[in-house]
């Protein structure tokens, strides 16, 4: 549906509104934001800002690892600032903004904490180390702060351990390492990221409210989405073999995402998605077999038009999805 | 902000005998953004392979300048018919769209051929043509793109004549004027809507160091005269003079006093930005794109504007101008002030129970 705004602009540009009267109907119908809607935006705005701001700072702070200053006053230092937000927190409670954004700087700043202890100690930790032992000592915080941001901040703490992990990983194996590292890698970011996606769902079914926000699990779902395209293309353009993993998997993910996102949660940003994602897997697919061995201007073409023909389907598709649920 | 229904908003129109008869039908609905965004990546794959049939086919074409111009503008004159012709026709709409795009990446070729020694001449022309494009074209994805490429190439053109830093500025000019003339402007929507995105994007893109925002700075080549010298200073100052222009129009149309108590609140808000924005580079257009988005009531831009905001706290972690402990300073200082504002703002001018959950 159009945003009441976009409405009026719309009947005005197809003459069924004057335009001298498009201020006064504006007006009328208080489709402009009011005083009280950029107060509560204004204030929203200040609160995240300054919220975040503070505890990058701080994590700026640590990284620029002062030496003038001694070990005792920067664990002083940080963990006052964590007892402070712990505290607002606290007080504030978890059902108002202030308190969910002054547990979200608490979470930013056991990082700095851990950053912290490494560069004093030189525990000699890798950097996932970091990263894993942040994800686990903010996991009861996460559970008790029913916050769809920082659920999300909380798997991409595990996502980044995760990737900094297999970083280290292929130097036992040299160069076929680089490239079985990077499929299993790719593999255990779709695993997590899948599994986290279908329990959010379940989740957002049941009627948890706090999980229901629709724009935190679109993120999980391009993520899920990516990673299994980026697997499926990865399989097709193998050089050296067609493994049937990647594409069994595309197959069943893309039934699922269809049966769910089409009939249960209905969600066309999923589907759109789902769209582009078969675009490009085709496209891949279409590629290596008319181009790899004997690319010719006929196999540049005949996949030009294909795509064309694709994604103008697709969105007819959608189109007609989005008028149907208008309806 | 009112979420009336269509029946309601149109009620309420006649009610006032603005409107006349009944509410029209939905006249070729709108997609998504979503949608669009899969068709526009899906058209630019498609025009990558027409490229490639073109230069399997017709090589001749991809080896001469000339040969490159000619057959840009004839395919771009196809697509131009094809989007004319066809506009109700999603397939068709869609071939003009991948069409398109393939013949302006050979018209740019075709320039980048023809002047490849002067740096300065072919963004500049590209420039030209991408606007000229983004003008011309009756389709909402290919003008997205085109004014994208249109202000990127103004930015390269500025910076390979050693004007480094103004291009933002004249950007932001750009973007708030498009959006915030979009009721004057009305009749011209369907240029305005597609190139304020492209703007919103080239923003996004610019300082805030997304995508590949970095390599700009090395591609830089100092100049001498005046203008050359004192362009990132102007072109700060330029986006920092919209900021405070949008909230005093925002202001005037609220019917606000700027000597009121929310008026004072406002501008104080806004020079605090300001300040903030002169010593932290992206903040500022993160903020226009966010104020802008909100005026217009635009969910897009407002995502675009929060993903602005995160790209500027990333990018200011790796500027090279400043210290750590510099920056660490400026940031905790700039949340405690946007903490304390919040708090004086609840003070000064209570809540009139609307918008949003109760706060302490």
């Amino acid at each position: 549906m159009l945003s009441p705004r976009k409405q009026i602009l719309q009947w005005s540009k197809q003459g069924h509104l004057n335009e001298a009267a498009l201020p006064k109907s504006l007006d009328l119908t208080d489709a402009d934001p009011s005083p009280s809607d950029w107060r509560h935006f204004i204030d929203c705005l200040m609160l995240w800002f300054g919220s975040i701001f503070m505890a990058a700072g701080v994590i700026f702070f640590f990284a620029y690892n002062w030496q003038e200053m001694s070990r005792f006053a920067k664990f002083g230092l940080v963990e006052f600032c964590i007892a402070v937000t712990v505290l607002l927190c606290w007080k504030l409670g978890l059902d108002r903004p202030s308190g969910k954004a002054a547990l979200f700087a608490a979470n930013l700043l056991i990082g700095a904490l851990l950053a912290l202890v490494g560069q004093t100690y030189q525990t000699g930790a890798d950097p996932w180390q970091l990263f894993a032992t942040w994800a686990a000592m903010i996991i009861p915080w996460v559970v008790i702060g029913r916050f769809g941001a920082l659920l999300l901040f909380w798997v991409g703490l595990v996502n980044l351990s995760l990737l900094l992990y297999f970083q280290n990983f292929p130097r036992f194996f040299g160069v076929f390492g680089v490239l079985f590292g990077t499929e299993t890698l790719l593999w255990t970011f779709f695993i997590f990221n899948t599994t986290v996606l279908c329990l959010w769902e379940i989740a957002a079914t049941l009627r948890v409210e706090w999980l229901g926000e629709r724009w935190s699990l679109r993120v999980m779902s391009v993520a899920s989405g990516s990673l299994i395209t980026i697997l499926a293309v990865w399989a097709i353009l193998d050089f050296r073999e067609f493994g049937i993993a990647g594409p069994t998997c595309y197959l069943i993910w893309l039934t699922v995402a269809y049966v769910v996102y089409r009939h249960k949660v209905k969600d066309l940003f999923v589907l759109a998605g789902g769209v582009l994602s078969v675009i490009i897997v085709a496209t891949a697919w279409m590629g290596k077999w008319m181009l790899f061995d004997h690319g010719s201007a006929g196999g540049f073409l005949t996949i030009g038009v294909a795509v064309i023909g694709l994604s103008a389907a697709g969105g007819m598709w959608l189109k007609s999805i989005a008028l149907e649920e208008k309806s | 902000m009112t979420s009336l229904s269509r029946q309601a908003l149109w009620q309420r129109l006649q009610d006032a005998g603005l409107v006349q008869g009944d509410i029209p039908a939905v006249e070729g609905s709108e997609s998504p953004w979503y949608v669009r965004v899969m068709l526009g990546v899906a058209g630019w794959i498609g025009s990558l392979f027409l490229l490639g049939f073109v230069g399997a086919g017709f090589a001749f074409v991809m080896e001469n300048a000339v040969a490159a111009l000619v057959a840009g503008a004839l395919v771009s004159g196809g697509a131009y018919a094809l989007f004319n012709r066809h506009q109700d026709s999603d397939f068709f709409t869609q071939v003009g769209l991948a069409v398109g795009l393939a013949g302006q990446m050979m018209l740019l070729f075709g320039f980048f051929e023809l002047f490849e020694d002067n740096e300065r001449l072919v963004y500049g022309v590209t420039f030209v043509i991408e606007a000229l494009l983004a003008f011309v074209m009756p389709n909402f994805i290919y003008r997205v793109l085109a004014s994208l490429a249109a202000a990127l190439s103004l930015s390269f053109a500025m910076h390979s004549a050693g004007i480094y830093g103004l291009s933002s500025g004249v950007i932001a000019v750009g973007f708030a004027l498009v959006w915030m003339q979009d009721v004057r402007w009305v009749r011209f929507n369907e240029i305005c809507r597609p190139v304020g995105y492209g703007l919103a994007l080239s923003l996004l893109y610019y300082k805030t160091g997304i995508f590949w925002g970095r390599w700009i700075w090395w591609s830089r080549s100092a100049g001498k005269n005046w203008l050359s010298i004192n362009a990132p200073w102007l072109g700060k100052a330029l986006i920092l003079m919209i900021l405070l222009v949008v909230v005093v129009v925002l202001l005037k149309r609220m019917r606000i006093a700027l000597n009121s108590r929310s008026g004072i609140a406002a501008l104080a808000a806004t020079g605090l930005a300001m300040a903030a924005s002169w010593v932290a580079p992206g903040l500022g257009q993160a903020l226009l794109i966010l104020i802008v988005g909100f005026a217009v009531s635009n969910r897009v831009l407002v995502g675009l504007g929060l993903l602005a905001s995160g790209a500027f706290l990333s990018n200011y972690y790796y500027l090279m101008q400043t210290t750590l402990l510099e920056k660490s300073l400026l940031l905790i200082g700039l949340g405690a002030l946007c903490l304390l504002a919040r708090l004086l703002v609840r003070l000064w001018l209570p809540p009139d129970g609307a918008g949003g959950p109760a706060d302490a």
